[in-house]
C-alpha cells in the first residue's frame, strides 16, 4: 500500500475546506443568477432549461466555442484584474471603462504608424495602449486626490468623457481612410502588428496568453512584493495600513496607475488580437469592465480566481448569443445573470437568518457611505 | 447666436425642463445620504420608471396610471437594493451597481419581447404628461415663455424639494430620519427602528427616481430609448454632494446641471460637434464638484483666520 504522510494530508483536507468555504458564495449568487434568467426565460415564453442547457453549450461545448469564449474573456481579465488591485487595495474605482477605450485607441494609432519586425510593433503599441491606460487613471487619481472628491463620481464621469473623446478622435482625426463603408466609425486597420491566433481556424489569439502572464505576475505582485502587501493592507484596514507607516497617497497613485496600465492594457490586446482597429464604441457596448468588476468580485478579487470568473462571464455571454441565434432569446438575458450573480455576492445570507434570534448586529456603515468628503 | 430675450426664456425654459428630472432623482439621493444610504441605484430606478410608465401607458391609455407604474416600479428597484444593503448587508455600491445593469438589460429584454424592436420604442398611441398652461402669463412674452410646456410632474419636483425641506427640519419623523444618518447607534438607544427608516427612506427614494424617470420618457417627448437616463442618477449623486443633501441645496445645484444640460442641447445646432456638446454634463459635473471643493476651502481658511485674529 502506498503510505500518506498524514501531515500532508492534512494540510491538504484543511486548504480543501477553505476553497469551499471561498467558493460558496460565488456558488449561491451563480445558483440565483441562473434560476432568475430561467424565470425570465419561462415568463417570455421560452423552455428554460432548454435556454440555459444551450447557453452553456454554446458557451463552452466545443472547441469552437470555447475559443471564442476565450477571446471574449481576454479583455475581461484584464477589466478584473484592474478592478481587484483598486478595489482590494480600498481604492473603487470604475474607471477601466474609460481607460480601456483610450489604451485601445492609441494602441490602434501607434500599431498603424509604427513600423519594423511585427513583434517589435506590438510590444511599442502595447506599451502605449498601457501608457494611455495609465495617464487617464492619473489623471481620475490626481483630481480624487488633490480636491478630496470621490474616485467613484470621478471615475464614472470620465468614463463618459473618455468614450465621447474616442468617438470625436475616430470620427473626425483618424477615421478609416480605406473602409469600404463609410459609415463605419473606425480606424484603419492595422497590419503589421497584429497578435497572431494560437490556433489556426480558431479566434483566439496571443493576447490570452499575455493576461494568463498578466494574472500570474499580478499574482506574485500582491503575495511576494511589499508593494501588494501594502495594497493588500490598505484594503483591509487604511487607518491600521497609516498606523503602520504605509503612505496612503503614494499607495493610492501606484495602485491606481498600475490599475490604469491594466485596464489599458486589455483594450490594447482587444484591437492588436481581434479588432485590428479601433471601432467606436468595442469596449463600452460588450460590457467588458463591467464584466471585470463582476469577475473580480466573483474571485474575492483573487487572480487565478479571477482568470476562471472571466472565462465564465464570457462564456455566458458566448452562450447568450448562441441561443439567440437559436431560439430567440434576447441576448441581454446573459446581462440579467450577471447583474443578478453581483447583486447577491457581497449579501451574507447566513447574517441574514441568523439576525432572527441574536440580537441586532453593530451598525457599519456601508461602503464608501459618506459622500461628504469635500466637506468642511 | 443671438442672444435676444425670447431666446434667452427659451434656454430658460429647457434649463427648468432638465433640471426637473435630475431634481427628483437628486432629492431621493439626499433622502439616502441622511439615513447613511449609498444609493448609487438611482440610475436603475430611473431606467424603470422611465420603461415602466411607457409599458403602462401603451396598455392603459392613461397618463396616471402610467405615472404610478413608473412610481412603483422605482420602488421595487430601490426597494431590491435596500433590502440587500440593509437586511443583506451586501455592499451598497455592488448591489447598487448590480440594479443599473439589471435594469439596462432587463428594459433591454422587454422591449425586444414586448414591443419587437431594439434601442427605442414609439408608438402614435402614447400619451404625453399633459402640459400646464397658466391662464393669463402665457400672452406675457418673456415669462409665457419661460413657463410654457411644463408638466404637472415638473411642478411636482419643485414642491416636492420645500416639501421634503419642511419634513426633514420642521417635523418629529424628519428629526428621527436625520438622526438615523448622524448617529445610527445613539438613534438606536433610543428606540428608532434604524434598519426600518433605512429600508423605508431607500424605497421611498425610488418613488422619486421613478417620477424622474417618467419624466424622460413622457414629458419633452413621449417614448424610450435604451440609456435614455445617460447617467442622470450619477450626476445627480454630484448634484448632492454640492447640495450638502439639502432639499434647498440641491435645488441650487441641480439648476446648474440642468442649465449645462440646456446648453449642451442649445449648442447642438452649432458648429460645436454633438461628441463635444454630448459631454459637456459629466465635465461641468467635475469641474462644479473641484469649484465647490475650492470654494469651502477657502471659506474654512477664511474662518480659521478670523478665530486667530
Amino acid at each position: 500500500m502506498h503510505h500518506k504522510q498524514p501531515l500532508g494530508n492534512e494540510s491538504l483536507r484543511h486548504w480543501l475546506r477553505r476553497f469551499a468555504g471561498d467558493l460558496k458564495q460565488p456558488a449561491l449568487a451563480i445558483f440565483a443568477g441562473l434560476v432568475v434568467g430561467g424565470m425570465v426565460i419561462a415568463l417570455s415564453g421560452f423552455h428554460p432549461l432548454t435556454a440555459i442547457g444551450s447557453m452553456l453549450k454554446g458557451g463552452f461545448g466545443s472547441a469552437y466555442y470555447l475559443t471564442t469564449t476565450l477571446t471574449r474573456a481576454t479583455p475581461i481579465i484584464f477589466a478584473g484584474l484592474a478592478a481587484a488591485l483598486a478595489w482590494g487595495s480600498g481604492y473603487p474605482s470604475l474607471g477601466a471603462s474609460g481607460q480601456m477605450i483610450l489604451g485601445a485607441l492609441v494602441c490602434s494609432q501607434a500599431a498603424v504608424r509604427f513600423t519594423g519586425p511585427p513583434l517589435w510593433v506590438i510590444t511599442l503599441s502595447l506599451l502605449c495602449g498601457m501608457l494611455g491606460g495609465m495617464l487617464y487613471s492619473l489623471l481620475a487619481a490626481w483630481i480624487s486626490d488633490r480636491f478630496k472628491l470621490y474616485l467613484l463620481i470621478v471615475t464614472l464621469m470620465l468614463n463618459y468623457i473618455a468614450d465621447y473623446i474616442a468617438s470625436y478622435t475616430t470620427t473626425y482625426l483618424v477615421k478609416d481612410p480605406f473602409g469600404a463603408d463609410a459609415s463605419a466609425i473606425q480606424t484603419q486597420r492595422i497590419e503589421s502588428g497584429i497578435l497572431p491566433r494560437i490556433f489556426t481556424g480558431y479566434t483566439v489569439h496571443w493576447g490570452f496568453v499575455i493576461a494568463l502572464i498578466t494574472v500570474i505576475a499580478i499574482l506574485f505582485i500582491m503575495k511576494k512584493t511589499t508593494f501588494g502587501y501594502r495594497a493588500r493592507m490598505g484594503g483591509l484596514n487604511p487607518r491600521f495600513a497609516e498606523y503602520g507607516g504605509i503612505n496612503s497617497r503614494r499607495m493610492m497613485y501606484g495602485v491606481l496607475l498600475l490599475s490604469g496600465a491594466l485596464a489599458g492594457l486589455g483594450g490594447a490586446c482587444e484591437v492588436l488580437g481581434a479588432r485590428f482597429r479601433y471601432v467606436d464604441g468595442m469596449i463600452t457596448s460588450p460590457g467588458y469592465a463591467w464584466s471585470g468588476i463582476i469577475a473580480s468580485l466573483m474571485a474575492n478579487n483573487h487572480p487565478v480566481g479571477i482568470f476562471f470568473s472571466s472565462i465564465f462571464l464570457a462564456g455566458l455571454t458566448t452562450g447568450g448569443g448562441a441561443i439567440e441565434r437559436s431560439m430567440g432569446v434576447p441576448s441581454e438575458v446573459t446581462t440579467i445573470i450577471q447583474s443578478v450573480i453581483t447583486l447577491l455576492i457581497t449579501a451574507r445570507f447566513v447574517v441574514a437568518v441568523r439576525k432572527r434570534h441574536a440580537s441586532p448586529a453593530p451598525y457599519t456603515p456601508p461602503e464608501g457611505g459618506d459622500l461628504h468628503e469635500s466637506q468642511p | 447666436m443671438n442672444l435676444s430675450p425670447e431666446y434667452l426664456a427659451v434656454l430658460a425654459n429647457s434649463t427648468i425642463r432638465m433640471t426637473t428630472p435630475i431634481l427628483l432623482v437628486t432629492l431621493a439621493a439626499a433622502l439616502c445620504t441622511r439615513v447613511k444610504l449609498f444609493n448609487i441605484a438611482l440610475e436603475g430606478a430611473m431606467i424603470a420608471g422611465a420603461f415602466f410608465s411607457i409599458v403602462a401607458n401603451y396598455y392603459t391609455g392613461s397618463v396616471w396610471l402610467s405615472v404610478a407604474a413608473g412610481a412603483v416600479s422605482g420602488m421595487a428597484v430601490c426597494g431590491l437594493v435596500g433590502f440587500c444593503v440593509v437586511h443583506l448587508k451586501a455592499s451598497a455600491v455592488v448591489a447598487g451597481l448590480a440594479a443599473n445593469t439589471l435594469m439596462t438589460a432587463a428594459t433591454t429584454y422587454l422591449l425586444s419581447i414586448i414591443f419587437n424592436t431594439k434601442g427605442v420604442f414609439t408608438h402614435p398611441s402614447l400619451v404625453s404628461l399633459p402640459k400646464i398652461t397658466l391662464p393669463g402669463v402665457s400672452r406675457i412674452p418673456f415669462i409665457g415663455t419661460l413657463f410654457s410646456g411644463l408638466t404637472p410632474l415638473d411642478y411636482l419636483a419643485f414642491g416636492l424639494a420645500g416639501l421634503l425641506y419642511v419634513f426633514l427640519y420642521k417635523t418629529v419623523p424628519g428629526f428621527r430620519l436625520r438622526a438615523v444618518g448622524i448617529n445610527p447607534e445613539a438613534a438606536r438607544s433610543l428606540g428608532t427602528p434604524v434598519e426600518r427608516w433605512q429600508l423605508l427612506t431607500i424605497t421611498f427614494s425610488g418613488l422619486l427616481c421613478g417620477l424622474g424617470g417618467c419624466l424622460l420618457s413622457m414629458g419633452t417627448v413621449t417614448l424610450f430609448i435604451q440609456n435614455i437616463t445617460s447617467g442622470r442618477g450619477y450626476i445627480a449623486l454630484a448634484a448632492n454632494t454640492l447640495g450638502q443633501s439639502h432639499p434647498l441645496g440641491v435645488l441650487l445645484s441641480c439648476g446648474f446641471f440642468g442649465f449645462s444640460q440646456a446648453v449642451g442641447n442649445a449648442l447642438q445646432n452649432t458648429a460645436l460637434k454633438t461628441q463635444m456638446t454630448f459631454s459637456i454634463p459629466y465635465a461641468a459635473t467635475i469641474i462644479a464638484l473641484i469649484a465647490f471643493h475650492l470654494y469651502t476651502q477657502h471659506k474654512k481658511k477664511k474662518a480659521k483666520e478670523a478665530l486667530l485674529h
